[in-house]
């Protein structure tokens, strides 16, 4: 199953120009989303690379939607695309929903926040042209990456929030519960079809379903900046439904 | 505020280095070593070896499954 996937992306990767879509989900993000934007679009311009950015808008009350209309006047309709939502409606639509709209053949996953810099996606895209694998994660626990903005409390559970999750699922990844990921389109699909988790775990389940189904995972280390605006918090009954669906993905997987 | 984590991780390091060190010594190459030789002095005798982890483990275990429990009761009454 893996030689074939491997097989026909080689060639279809040599023919066709690569194309980058960007997806990012957004909900009451007016002051990060016009930062964000301009960030992608120097850093991905300075490596010369076809992008596209596709804000998924889940109607938010600040006025997202209008910042986001203002920019796409800026920097055009080929290069940022809108997509507007009635209401929240969970991360895995939100890319599922972005997916259709996206016209690149290669997926770029990241949160609005600014907690991810856009200045790793050529990182990304380099390694993935080194490894030629089908996914790319950013990781915070190799040397080289990190996390700015959190105590030591914080640092703690996500460290031990990954040690259970890999000791139990075994995916081969050091980050699990990292957002900031390259995705070849049709991997991407597949995967998030199979996707029944929600939260953290939804990208934990990614990872394991990308290695059951035997793609390959390069990992990038990058440094994760807490968010600046707003506010981002873990409490007790988050870890408890963390253990609980890590647990329950245990089981469900063989 | 990353430096002093950084040092409460590499004191956590050096710590575990510790005893594991001093647990190996005590459980694996004392009981080789004749029993009036000054180095024994230096370890309690070797029934601990045995009652120490299993105090922690029950503790351990013990005080996780109050934290769950009480964050289920909590979530429960919250619906």
């Amino acid at each position: 199953m893996s030689t074939k996937n491997r097989s026909d992306k080689s060639s279809s990767s040599s023919i066709t120009k690569d194309k980058y879509t960007i997806i990012l989900p957004t909900y009451k993000e007016r002051e990060n989303l016009p930062i964000i934007i301009w960030l992608i679009s120097t850093e991905l311009e300075k490596c010369f690379i076809d992008y596209e950015v596709v804000i998924v808008e889940d109607n938010s009350p600040d006025g997202t939607l209008e910042v986001a209309q203002q920019l796409q006047k800026i920097y055009g309709e080929e290069k940022i695309k809108i997509l507007s939502r009635p209401g929240k409606m969970g991360l895995g639509s939100a890319y599922m929903d972005g997916i259709k709209k996206s016209t690149g053949n290669w997926v770029i996953l990241m949160d609005a926040d600014l907690s991810h810099h856009p200045k790793f996606i050529p990182q990304f895209i380099e390694k993935q042209k080194k490894l030629n694998c089908e996914i790319v994660t950013g990781t915070r626990y190799q040397s080289g990456g990190g996390v700015f903005g959190w105590n030591l409390y914080r640092k703690l559970t996500s460290r031990v929030a990954n040690y259970i999750a890999s000791v139990l699922l075994t995916p081969g990844v050091s980050d699990l519960t990292g957002s900031f990921r390259l995705y070849r389109k049709d991997v991407l699909e597949k995967l998030i079809t199979q996707n029944k988790s929600k939260g953290y775990v939804f990208q934990v389940e990614m990872m394991v379903r990308a290695n059951q189904l035997g793609y390959q995972v390069g990992e990038v280390p990058i440094t994760f900046v807490d968010r600046i605006f707003g506010v981002s918090n873990l409490d007790s009954g988050e870890i408890v439904g963390f253990l609980k669906s890590v647990l329950n993905l245990f089981m469900n997987i063989e | 505020m990353g430096a002093s984590d950084k040092f409460i991780g590499f004191v956590m390091v050096l710590f575990r280095i510790f005893v594991f060190g001093y647990y190996t010594t005590w459980v694996i190459i004392t009981p080789f070593i004749v029993s009036d030789h000054w180095i024994q002095q230096y370890f309690l005798p070797r029934e601990y070896g045995i009652i120490i982890p299993l105090v922690l483990l029950v503790v351990g275990i013990t005080a996780i499954g109050t934290f769950l429990g009480l964050v289920m009761i909590k979530s429960k009454k919250n619906k």
